[in-house]
């Protein structure tokens, strides 16, 4: 932390400061007060006091215990834990294992490989959903192509008097949901710039002792970048966790999809009366504990190891 | 007592894309001896131990060590041990895992890792901060674990990359002491490369001079010193270097372009003198006038910076106690015996007809 | 792993400007190649011009707004005092929570009968209605979507501000300069590669992050207001089934995605400084 102070006496700066910051946390927490403080006001007392109040009613636990007994969003949290999970893991994995071949080894198609993965940061998942999810809708799709273009579907057809046409849905699964977002190479960038910081006679004394590059892999780099790896793993997860469009698409069973989702198709069926405000509140609360609590918990090391500053 | 392993060197080359890195190039490290590699900063000197080493690919040209031919082995079958210049420790292992790191790969039983980790620490002084990691040593003990985890395996050939270029002048000197200690008792055939050549100077049995990828000069460093091959070798070592004076050989004497004459001269033509700063001998009945420019006093000598007659820079060193005013003007004599000659074109020494060198 | 950025990214991103020459039946019904009759048709849409006119406002006003106050509030916590540590940690949990779940709160807060203005309503009846009136729809989805924006570029533009040198500060205090100054002559400057990277980011971000918002806040209304291109885009395909129309969408939103990318990634290197 700086310490300005040793610059000059700056007290209208920090009165400043202090101001700005108590304005932008107010403005970060009310909602999330609103909500905390709704969510505990039973349906009866809510309709009365006429919508918002800020008046704690105590009965955050019943409204709680019908989330559990009243919605699926107990199993659903359970759903977006198994989604985020293999998002995060894929992703760390391929972007760790490709930042490491881009840095410490040279290729031929080093550069192509490089731009094949900047592209996928431009175009986010929720832009080409349309077609992902007739892709993960039937993932044979390509080989149908492949088939019909090479001739091979005429050919099959002439022999065996029909036309195969191949059919694999991934939708309502865990993977289906998961792969597409995890098709996404951000944290290439991140570990990239990281290795880069790394002494530039590293690998070679590596090679002097005798580690091979897998060896040099596991043994040096690995440890080395737990801070990244432990980061991206937590940003990811939170990513893939508040992800809400293609979770929304990919899965149509309400016992498949995940808590946020959830969440808000129950806020969708009742729309004419006034809505169960607390209940959907406590929801609220209720899908966002995990994330918010891994957040503020790491929130140093989240920060760290991004290492935002220097890219 | 390491293996006896010479390294030969037979037309080595080695291009980056089009840029050639070293050109041609052929020498014998004797077996056992300590070489350093001299040169400027990207002359290719770093690469031609990287080369050695295994952690480049020559483009062409062999590489032996003793009669085996090793310039298309991995690195790891050639024995060698590195130093690097910023001493590329594994920051997240301590001391002991860092020296015995090659030993476990080796797969060296633990009760002979921990004696030979253990003997190399007591060498070097770690014995008292094996549990430490390396963010928290000294400059010092880092090189020294640096040193230590390249002799652990006992290799046959020691390569050192610039290895004291981050330390400060009082460890660098007692380094300098302690690596040539240490390669007495351990007798393995060490390539040191650095730019600094008072290291190359004090710890060297013969030095290797690059410049531009080429040898310019391999020899022990008297014979570096004193006999420099050519203008750049003259140029590159001693402080301050030799100096170098254009001129012309006519008619036996050796002119400056306003027509002075400095010495006697055997050659006809453009020539150029190259004359110590030590050599150069104050003299009120001297032969040749110095307009003195600068005076800087270094308690056991005094450099003075003048220039000749036609404006040429010139440097030389007095003894204790004498120096000169700016501005002034003295007269000095250039001993015969002391002067070296160079062909002006290729920069290369002309051979002295008198038989070999006097000092 | 390639073979999966292949399969969910290339393919599709492929697969969409491919059907924009195509009329694709649902349900599998069989394509036939119509040229550019797609893009004719979408383009003279005036739906389509709306939307993307909303969208375009919203890419500028959104991450503007988001970035400027992220700024201001990076500046604040920079200068170490007190509070700057538990601002750091709770100015990021946005975060972690998804927008439509933010979304269902702004919702509730921003309603006219039971929310926070609904007392001012009461004096002024018809003064706030997001249900009924298209700019306060179009307000409410601002705010949430800054509310949800600010903590990367909080992250992003702090880290940027805590590794310039100190020195730096110093050196431009010896040479006169007061805090104030400092921050637009030093700090400022030295963070502008932070400042176009949150540009770039958010102005992506804000095409598609704010679907969860529009879903749960507006579904799009009242009338159209609130109907950004991205949620245009998922009602014609997934409501209406018009494969071709959303494809052809997809395909000209993606494109100017990219050039928008692309020219901001060339204004970039104008303006980094080598430290």
């Amino acid at each position: 932390m700086k310490d300005s102070g040793m610059i000059e006496n700056a007290r209208s700066v920090d009165r400043a400061a202090t101001i700005v910051l108590v304005a932008g946390m107010s403005f970060i927490l009310i909602p999330l007060a609103i909500a905390a403080v709704t969510a505990t006001q039973p349906y009866e007392t809510f309709i009365e006091a006429g919508g918002l109040s800020f008046a704690l009613g105590g009965h955050f636990l019943d409204n709680m215990e019908k989330i559990l007994s009243e919605t699926k969003l107990l199993r659903q949290l359970g759903n977006s834990l198994a989604v985020a999970t293999i998002v995060a893991v894929m992703k760390v994995g391929f972007c760790f294992l490709a930042a490491y071949a881009l840095v410490f080894f040279e290729g031929k198609f080093r550069r192509a490989l490089f731009a094949v993965m900047i592209a996928t940061v431009m175009l986010p998942l929720d832009l080409r959903v349309i077609t992902t999810y007739q892709i993960v809708a039937n993932v044979a799709m390509p080989l149908n192509w492949i088939l019909d273009a090479t001739g091979a579907n005429w050919a099959i057809e002439k022999v065996a008097g029909f036309r195969p046409y191949f059919r694999l849905s991934l939708l309502d699964t865990y993977f289906g949901t998961a792969a597409p977002i995890a098709a996404n190479c951000t944290a290439v960038f991140i570990f990239r710039q990281f290795f880069l910081t790394l002494p530039k006679d590293l690998p070679r004394a590596a090679i002097m002792d005798g580690a091979g590059p897998i060896r040099f892999m596991i043994d040096i780099v690995l440890p080395l970048s737990k801070t990244p790896i432990v980061a991206t793993l937590l940003f990811f997860f939170v990513g893939a966790w508040t992800n809400y469009l293609w979770p929304l698409v990919a899965a149509s069973t309400p016992d498949q999809q995940t808590a946020v989702v959830g969440l808000a198709r129950i806020a969708d069926s009742d729309i004419d009366e006034i809505p169960q405000v607390p209940l959907l509140m406590a929801g609220a609360l209720f899908v966002s504990f995990i994330p918010v609590a891994l957040i503020a918990v790491m929130q140093r090391q989240i920060v760290r190891g991004l290492n935002l500053s220097s890219r | 007592m390491a293996e006896r392993t010479k390294i030969i060197i037979e037309n080595l080359s080695k291009k980056f894309g089009s840029v050639e890195a070293i050109s041609s190039l052929s020498a014998t490290f004797d077996a056992c001896a300590f070489t350093v590699i001299l040169g400027p900063s990207g002359c290719g000197k770093s690469t031609l131990l990287h080369v050695i080493a295994g952690l480049e690919t020559a483009s062409a040209g062999k590489i032996f060590f003793e009669d085996r031919e090793v310039q298309n082995l991995p690195a790891r079958e050639r024995g060698c041990a590195m130093v690097f210049q910023d001493y590329a420790l594994y920051p997240h292992m301590n001391v002991e895992d860092n020296i015995g790191y090659a030993l476990k790969l080796a797969k060296v039983p633990k009760t002979e890792r921990r004696e030979r980790i253990g003997r190399v620490a007591e060498v070097t002084g770690l014995q008292s901060v094996l549990e430490r990691r390396p963010s928290q040593l000294s400059g010092g003990q880092r090189q020294r674990v640096a040193i230590a985890r390249a002799i652990v395996r006992e290799p046959r050939v020691l390569l050192f990359d610039e290895p004291f270029s981050n330390l400060d002048a009082q460890l660098r000197h007692d380094m300098r002491r302690e690596l040539a200690e240490l390669h007495q008792r351990i007798g393995a055939t060490s390539v040191f490369v650095t730019h600094d050549q008072i290291e190359a100077m004090t710890m060297a049995d013969k030095i290797l001079v690059i410049s531009n990828g080429r040898i310019e000069q391999f020899g022990t460093p008297d014979e570096v010193y004193h006999a420099p091959e050519s203008t750049f070798v003259a140029g590159f070592i001693g402080s301050p270097p030799m100096n170098l004076i254009n001129g012309t050989g006519d008619g036996g004497a050796f002119k400056l372009r306003d027509g002075t004459v400095l010495s006697e001269c055997g050659w006809n033509g453009h020539v150029v003198l190259g004359i110590r700063p030590e050599s150069v001998r104050v003299d009120r009945q001297g032969a040749v006038a110095l307009k003195v420019r600068y005076c800087e006093k270094l308690g056991s000598h005094s450099i003075i910076s003048a220039e000749l007659a036609d404006g040429q820079p010139m440097r030389l060193t007095t003894p204790l106690g004498s120096s000169a005013e700016p501005s002034s003007e003295i007269r000095v004599n250039f001993p015969a015996k002391q002067l070296h000659w160079f062909d002006s074109e290729s920069g290369k020494v002309i051979p002295r007809r008198s038989n070999g060198i006097e000092s | 792993m390639l073979a999966l950025i292949l399969m969910f990214f290339y393919i599709p991103v492929f697969l969409a400007f491919f059907w924009s020459f195509f009329l694709e039946r649902p349900f599998g019904g069989g394509s036939e190649f119509v040229g550019l009759q797609n893009f004719r048709r979408v383009l003279s849409d005036q739906e389509f011009w709306r939307a993307m006119w909303r969208t375009l406002l919203f890419m500028v006003l959104a991450p503007g707004t988001a970035i400027g106050v992220s700024l201001v509030l990076a500046l604040a916590a920079d200068r170490g005092i007190r509070l700057s540590h538990p601002a750091r940690n709770i100015i990021i949990w946005p975060k972690a929570i998804a927008g439509a779940s933010i979304g269902l709160v702004f919702v509730f807060i921003f309603n006219p009968h039971l929310g926070l203005f609904a007392p001012l309503n009461d004096l002024f009846p018809g003064l706030w209605n997001p249900r009924i009136d298209g700019t306060d729809a179009y307000l409410m989805l601002l705010v949430a979507q800054v509310w949800n924006g600010i903590p990367f570029n909080f992250i992003i533009l702090l880290s940027g501000l805590q590794s310039i040198p100190d020195s730096l500060a110093k050196a431009a205090a010896m040479d006169g300069a007061g805090p104030w100054r400092r921050i637009i002559d030093i700090q400022i400057p030295l963070l502008t590669p932070q400042l176009f990277l949150t540009f770039v980011l958010e102005f992506v971000g804000s095409v598609v992050e704010a679907f969860g918002l529009i879903d749960t806040m507006t579904e799009g209304g009242p009338g159209g207001a609130t109907t950004l291109l991205v949620y245009k885009i998922y009602v014609d395909g997934f409501k209406a089934y018009d494969l071709s129309g959303a494809a052809t969408q997809t395909a000209l939103l993606m494109t100017a995605v990219a050039i928008m990318v692309a020219l901001q990634f060339r204004l970039e290197k104008r303006v980094k400084y080598e430290r």
